[in-house]
């Protein structure tokens, strides 16, 4: 006890003392537990949302949803349906009738009669009314919740922002309650009025309401991209095409709220509606808690797992903080085994030390935590839906807990190799290089680590990612823990080897023919390893400069990366043959270890498998499979910037001598830089890849619907069936009358039920026929017959005579053409589905139209004249059907909705929407650049989470990087000091220190931005047959790179500083 | 007067890089209890080699070494640890004080950490600071002492545990005339209280000059008045 005392209070004062070591040895704890903290603590914050208020979050103790396709509803056709209670409307969705909404009330009061029920109206006849706000000129989607305002919510209030009910604003049918999102968006305020498509009267913004209030709605995503506004029902009737709201309670979904809202009761209550209504679909609060917990507890494990990878990053920072705490203290430990102490009390002094420093770092780390999760609350542009502040406390806990042991686990190794100073040292205090500890040594600690580290990942993950241990593929996970560890071993040793190290002449025949065999074989991989490199780096600058991966690009990056990779070897050959002997080594013993550790493990998890039956066991092997697998990818990281380093610092100098130090001080301390580097590479991918591919799809996006759709203004019209030709008429007569419309191509859409391909020689094949052929031809695991079904289940006119979409057609193809006029001919998609089902030029299909009326054929056959050749995946085709036909082919039937694109001067779109709305009914205008803004805005949403994630791994790999710096400047404070009693002025050594750490920034950046480009490059050359279509974003890759010297830079400024203005008296005597 | 310590054909040879130098050429050495001995020798003549053979900081090739009667010479790591804490005092030219701790904690160490404790730990170090002169600078860390102190301290240190000899590598190397008589006196009058066995290592012949008996380490072998012994 009184030995702990002492180590505490050692440790304590020597962190004291310790300046700049310790509070950047804290700073990598705390940036780490920082982000364990935060992420667990927003986490909490996202399942406070989800399942704060149950009732009020359900909408009631029952929600009832009528049948058809979308989220929590049975799909039509599972039951018999009562077409008295459900309807379809013209968008293809269900909804309650009145008689429904009714019966649902009778059957909830009969034995409930206090229970209330209301519902949210959907108008089956017009169901785009009033979802575009027209307002400032233009027409923007919102989502409508038309609800019986006296009734609704059945729990809680909806509160304005100044502190209202919705009932106390919402006096009038006009008036109108609108989301805090919307009103931002169109600088709409209280006493605002605004046109609803589809309705003549104005509308009077009454308040603003938190999205949070329908941030469960089935259309979370629209709540958030978009926003949403409250309508009364009784303003159903100011809509045209309008049915009138007596009598007509169309409801999209039903809200119950019963007199006891205890789960056995509401479990009772909707079983009896399930029985009576079985092909409806019901949510309860039951439901509800149980989905959302499962949510909050995936979201909160992932988080944790995120945090944990920054905090083994900080890790980094602490292996090398320890070290350099040991080797500038071996004296000191000489003294101390001198004086008595045994090696396993040195290592115990200094693991409580490196304790006590992730005690402080993590608590500091923690206030950190807290405060970053509640800064978090205020970015909720960023996240697309507001937090709810709350303080988790087992955030704090798991975060300190992990900050803690993640220290000591990683403090481990250096502090074994503190036990293994030798007293003799005291004698010549002068050499500072730290002891080797040993292969038994080194495999003990590397082995701890892992099982610690695979313990702390049991703890978070647990069984999430294992195989049940009645499965035979359970083996597996334990035959590849004992593989990895195994292989992981032999790697380890080889170093120590003397076929490695002792010079070849001394070495016996047996040595020798091991080290010549393990030169060819680490110059054989390090070669194509290096081949890759170069390889990869030209591919990169080629897809840059050109814009496209060619079959000659390919050829040109391989002969630059054989050439390269074999120059660098031949150099390495005669230079540093040793490093080719390692390689060579390290791979073949972990390749001949790693089998053995199958055979091993195999017959290790054959007896769990059979005769213990033990999941923990599985569950705990997949998790330390899980940690050795990173860890073997840390170290060929490790392994490859160390590489990197060294190729570096053979640059040439360029005769300045400024330069050479910078390089030669990186080359002597590449283990420490690589290790370094490998925490900022991790920081800056990981930003990259979510900033890059971001922007990426982003301009993707903008690019397809600006090159191809050939318009910036959408026209959608649903179509009744009466109207129909003279809604085109008019809409035709609108296009070509309006000034600045220099092009159109205009749409009818029909909802087709696909019959049959008639093969020229007469033969036919049905829809399921066909879907037999396709399976049969397609890929295994490859889904095609839903693809098919997509395919053939729309057709699609077209004006000959306007702009049709440019394909390109195989021989024997075509594209319609002007003699196609009136003709039942059609151009196909030649999607992988159609391809798969042999549809060819020449065949005929033939569909049915479900809305022919009167002498209208039922059924038409239309002649295949063109199979378009698709590439997988081209998601820059036009707007439209993958089959379209002449339009005036169709025999008259009415379409199911018509569209168009126009091509129109920008100071022309407003004058053009105001005809429309004027004179083609139930049409909306959209221009193309609100569907981008809506596009990047959920792009954005969906990144936010990884785009925090990444910033707070950069932070830590920044902390990490300054750590280093703050280290290596204290190490060479002689040097330093030397420097200047040379003469060298202060600016000079600082200018060397930002050299050297400019240099590692840009090495990062290279790596880190190099292989986000990469990646991208391959996915769009892959996706789009090798054009990059300009969506590579050289701009951020840019910025990021600067990013990334920046925080090296300013690092080192941070703590190079200091030292550099140090008097040299004062470091030679002291040091 | 009985043997404090044994040296019996003692070499020491170390490899370097491909090489293997012989720095200690086979030494026999005999010091009585109660005796101060003075080693003088060149630099590379092996002196701190001898020196860490003598205290059991390191093992010899060959020969035997007998400390207070124990062969240390094939003693395991751990076992060779409390030999040094119990049986050898150890004073360094740098002093090597602990610069974290007080006077009283340096000195208190040894016997924190010794298998058997013999004395109460803070109590043993004020009497030995007070009997080194050292009373008004009990809770004084080492970087607010000067030379002269910070050696008594680590003298006070080495005797922490009453060991029957102490090494002493250059004790007044640092230290200014006056402050390494001043240190010289303390450990003569050590002996005399204690009957310590002390071994000298200096460069400094005036001080070798104040030892009972002086030999001379030249490239590995040991001279007494020009013989080898």
């Amino acid at each position: 006890m009184e030995k702990l005392a002492f180590y505490f209070t050692h440790s304590w004062n020597d962190l004291r003392v310790g300046g700049k070591r310790t509070l950047f040895a804290l700073l990598c704890i705390a940036a780490g537990v920082a982000a364990v903290v935060s992420l667990q603590n927003l986490g909490a914050m996202i399942g406070a949302s989800l399942t704060g208020n149950i009732q009020e979050l359900n909408r009631g103790d029952i929600r009832v949803f009528p049948p058809g396709p979308g989220p929590n509803r049975e799909s039509v056709g599972d039951t018999r349906i009562d077409n008295r209670y459900v309807e379809t409307s013209g968008s293809g969705t269900s909804v309650f009738t009145y008689e429904g909404v009714l019966a649902i009330e009778q059957a909830v009061q009969r034995y409930d009669p206090d229970a209330r029920v209301t519902y949210r109206y959907f108008s089956p006849t017009n169901p785009i009314a009033g979802t575009f706000l027209e307002v400032n000129n233009a027409s923007q989607p919102i989502l409508p919740f038309v609800i019986e305002v006296d009734k609704y919510p059945p729990y809680g209030e909806i509160l304005t922002t100044d502190g209202q009910t919705i009932q106390a604003v919402m006096n009038d049918p006009t008036d109108i309650v609108i989301s805090d999102n919307a009103a931002t968006d169109h600088n709409l305020k209280v006493g605002d009025q605004v046109r609803l498509n589809s309705s003549n009267s104005l509308f009077t913004v009454r308040g603003i309401v938190d999205r949070e209030a329908e941030a469960l709605s089935e259309n979370v995503i629209f709540v958030t991209l978009v926003g949403f506004y409250y309508m009364d029902v009784q303003a159903v009737d100011l809509f045209t095409d309008a049915e009138s709201i007596a009598g007509n309670r169309h409801a999209a979904e039903v809200y119950v709220s019963l007199s006891n809202g205890e789960p056995e009761f509401v479990a009772e209550m909707s079983q009896r509606l399930q029985r009576q209504f079985r092909y409806v679909s019901i949510t309860t609060t039951t439901d509800l808690r149980d989905r959302n917990s499962q949510i909050t507890d995936a979201v909160s494990d992932l988080v944790l797992l995120m945090g944990f990878v920054s905090l083994l990053i900080g890790g980094i920072g602490i292996i090398n903080t320890m070290l350099v705490i040991v080797a500038r203290r071996t004296t000191e430990i000489a003294v101390l085994k001198t004086i008595g102490l045994q090696a396993r009390q040195v290592t115990m002094l200094f693991l409580v030390e490196s304790i006590v420093l992730g005690i402080i770092g993590s608590i500091i780390g923690c206030f950190l935590g807290v405060g970053i999760a509640y800064l978090l609350q205020y970015f909720d542009t960023f996240f697309g839906t507001r937090l709810t502040w709350v303080f988790s406390s087992e955030a704090i806990i798991r975060g300190f807990i992990l900050g803690v042991l993640v220290t000591a686990v990683f403090g481990f190794l250096p502090t074994l190799i503190a036990g293994q100073v030798r007293p003799g040292h005291v004698l010549r205090p002068s050499t500072t290089q730290l002891p080797s500890i040993g292969i038994i040594h080194t495999l003990i600690a590397t082995f701890v680590i892992l099982l610690a580290l695979g313990t702390i990942s049991w703890s978070i993950i647990g069984g999430r990612l294992s195989v049940p241990v009645d499965n035979s593929w359970s083996i597996l996970s334990v035959a590849l823990a004992f593989a990895f560890a195994f292989g992981i071993g032999g790697a380890a040793i080889v170093p120590g080897m003397p076929f490695v190290n002792r010079d070849p002449k001394k070495l016996g025949t047996l040595n020798l023919l091991l080290r010549w065999g393990f030169l060819l074989f680490g110059m054989v991989v390090q070669t194509v390893l290096q081949g890759m490199l170069f390889f990869a780096s030209a591919i990169v600058v080629v897809a840059i400069v050109n814009g496209k991966i060619t079959t000659d690009s390919l050829y040109l990056a391989t002969g630059i990366g054989v050439i390269f990779g074999l120059l660098v070897s031949v150099q390495g050959f005669l230079r540093q043959r040793s490093i080719f002997v390692a390689l060579g080594g390290i791979l073949l013993a972990f390749a001949v270890l790693f089998g053995i550790g199958m055979a091993v493990g195999g017959g290790v998890g054959w007896l769990i498998h059979n005769y213990s039956d033990s999941q923990a066991a599985i569950d705990f092997f997949t998790n330390l499979t899980l940690v050795e697998a990173s860890f073997m990818l840390a170290m060929m990281m490790i392994g490859v910037l160390w590489f990197l380093v060294t190729l570096t610092a053979r640059t040439p100098a360029l005769g300045i001598p400024d330069v050479k130090i910078s390089l030669r001080s990186l080359v002597f301390n590449r283990n420490r830089v690589s290790t370094t580097l490998m925490a900022l590479v991790v920081g800056v991918l990981t930003l990259s890849l979510v900033t890059m591919f971001a922007t990426s799809l982003k301009r993707l996006f903008a690019f397809s619907l600006e090159e191809n759709l050939g318009g910036n203004v959408l026209v959608f019209t649903l179509v009744g069936s009466s109207n129909w030709e003279a809604n085109l008429t008019n809409l035709e007569d609108v296009l070509q009358t309006t000034e600045g419309v220099k092009d159109y191509t205009l749409i009818a859409n029909y909802q087709v039920d696909f019959v049959a391909l008639e093969k020229p020689d007469g033969t036919r094949l049905k829809r399921a026929q066909l879907a037999t052929l396709v399976e049969a031809n397609a890929a295994s695991g490859e889904n095609m017959t839903d693809f098919l079904d997509f395919t053939l289940s729309n057709i699609d006119g077209r004006f000959v005579d306007q702009a049709l979409p440019k394909k390109e057609f195989a021989a024997g193809s075509r594209q319609l053409n002007a003699g196609d006029e009136g003709q039942q001919v059609v151009v196909v998609t030649g999607n992988r589905a159609i391809q798969l089902a042999g549809i060819q030029p020449g065949d005929k299909l033939i569909f049915e139209f479900p809305k022919a009326t009167g002498n209208q054929p039922r059924q038409i056959s239309f002649l295949i004249v063109g199979v378009t050749d698709e590439t997988i995946g081209d998601i820059g085709s036009d707007v439209g059907s993958p089959i379209y036909a002449p339009i005036d082919a169709f025999s008259g039937i009415s379409p199911d909705a018509m569209g168009g694109v126009v091509n129109i001067d920008e100071d022309q779109v407003n004058v053009f929407r105001r005809q429309i709305l004027d004179r083609v009914n139930n049409t909306i205008v959209l221009e193309t650049r609100f569907l981008n803004q809506i596009v990047n805005r959920l792009i954005d949403q969906f990144t936010a989470l990884p785009f925090l994630v990444a910033v707070l791994n950069l932070i830590t790999g920044g902390t990490v990087i300054a750590n280093s710096v703050a280290l290596s400047t204290m190490e060479r404070r002689r040097q330093i000091g030397v420097m200047k009693s040379l003469g060298v002025q202060r600016e000079r050594v600082l200018g060397m220190l930002l050299l050297e750490n400019g240099l590692m920034g840009f090495l990062a950046g290279i790596i880190g931005v190099g292989v986000s480009l990469l990646l991208l490059i391959q996915l769009w050359a892959f996706l789009f047959d090798g054009e990059l279509k300009g969506a590579l974003p050289v701009g951020t890759a840019l910025l990021l790179m600067a990013l990334c010297v920046g925080i090296a830079l300013v690092a080192a400024i941070l703590t190079a500083w200091g030292a550099s203005g140090e008097k040299p008296l004062n470091v030679l005597r002291n040091e | 007067m009985s043997t404090a310590i044994l040296l019996e054909n003692v070499t020491k040879t170390v490899e370097l890089g491909d090489q293997r130098l012989p720095i200690i050429k086979g030494i026999s050495l005999e010091v009585a209890r109660g005796e101060i001995l003075g080693i003088i020798g060149p630099s590379g003549s092996g002196k701190s080699t001898l020196l860490g053979l003598l205290g059991g900081l390191d093992t010899p090739t060959t020969g035997r070494v007998v400390i207070d009667g124990i062969d240390i010479s094939n003693m395991s790591e751990q076992r060779l640890t409390h030999i040094r804490n119990e049986r050898i005092g150890f004073v360094f030219q740098l002093f090597h004080l602990i610069p974290t701790l007080t006077a009283v904690q340096n000195v208190a160490l040894p016997i924190r950490f010794a298998e058997k404790r013999k004395y109460n730990p803070n109590q043993r170090a004020i009497e030995l600071l007070t009997m080194l002169g050292l009373e008004h600078r009990l809770k004084h860390r080492p970087s607010q002492l000067s030379g002269g102190q910070q050696q008594r301290v680590a003298i006070a240190r080495a005797l922490a545990n009453d060991p029957p000899i102490l090494l002493c590598d250059e004790p007044t190397g640092n230290l200014d005339t006056v402050s390494g008589q001043q240190v010289l006196d303390s450990l003569k009058d050590i002996r005399e209280r204690l009957q310590t066995t002390i071994i000298i290592v200096t460069h400094d012949l005036s001080i070798a000059n104040q030892t009972d008996r002086t030999v001379t380490l030249e490239d590995g072998v040991l001279l007494e008045k020009n013989r080898i012994i």
